[in-house]
């Protein structure tokens, strides 16, 4: 990851960590952050890993990506590339539709990838939110990831979780979508969705 | 869930050395991670064993 982030002009990157749930519920775990260098990068671990859990209610991912939009507004790095990544194990059921927001953000010149994570577990009453029909990456492909060189990574099983979070920054901070299927799941490149003519 | 990505996180930030600060940075990037309720036990342990490998 540090020779991606080296690869870039400035070789730097900014990255702001939100947890987030139901609508309304969004705490920035840890703010912008220029990384570069390893006491950047560990100062940022620092935090992420000090700070308790922020919530446990639904799911709001339109919030999410509202919230990172607005976090884009207040940011004090610049850069011409802005990317959202959303990560989760189930549909928005909370908040207004999450294809307005994603909508209004690709408006915006933003990308928004995914990290759908598959919980086949039996859900009694959330079936329908983490097992939707046609599966939770397709519901992500349909309703959440879009922009340029957008992709979505699957993870199916969550003892890769730390690869694919890996792969993906690498991914994203080189803006070079994995094309093939993974040791966690499927990726999609952008250009195949239809979001990416919007 | 969100445990599991902060491991994640955390992991994947290992390995960065040497360089400067920059207002102006090649991305901007926004980490959303999903802490809702439909976390479970196994993603917690999870995260203690990506946490042990770290």
């Amino acid at each position: 990851m540090l020779a991606a982030i080296r690869g870039g002009s400035t070789g730097t990157i900014a990255i702001c960590f939100v947890e987030w749930s139901g609508a309304g519920e969004h705490n920035v775990v840890a703010d912008w952050t220029v990384i570069h260098d390893e006491e950047e990068a560990g100062g940022l671990a620092a935090a992420i890993l000090a700070a308790p859990r922020s919530f446990m209610g639904r799911t709001s991912i339109s919030g999410a990506i509202d919230f990172a939009m607005e976090r884009f507004a207040a940011a004090q790095p610049r850069a011409n590339r802005r990317i959202i990544d959303i990560s989760g194990d189930g549909t928005n059921n909370s908040g207004r539709p999450v294809t307005d927001a994603r909508d209004q953000a690709l408006a915006q010149g933003v990308t928004i990838n995914g990290l759908a994570i598959v919980n086949d577990k039996p859900n009694p009453g959330y079936a329908f939110h983490t097992q939707p029909p046609g599966g939770l990456p397709e519901w992500y492909r349909q309703n959440v990831i879009g922009g340029p060189g957008a992709f979505l990574r699957v993870v199916e099983d969550f003892h890769s979780f730390a690869d694919a979070m890996t792969n993906k920054l690498v991914s994203e901070i080189a803006a070079s979508a994995p094309e093939v299927r993974s040791a966690v799941g499927e990726t999609w490149r952008g250009s195949d969705r239809r979001s990416m003519s919007r | 869930m969100g445990s599991v990505v902060r491991a994640a996180l955390l992991m994947a930030l290992a390995g960065f050395s040497g360089g400067v600060r920059a207002q102006t940075t090649d991305l901007l990037l926004v980490l959303a991670a999903d802490v809702s309720r439909s976390i479970d036990e196994s993603e917690f342990a999870l995260h203690a064993r990506v946490t042990r490998r770290h």
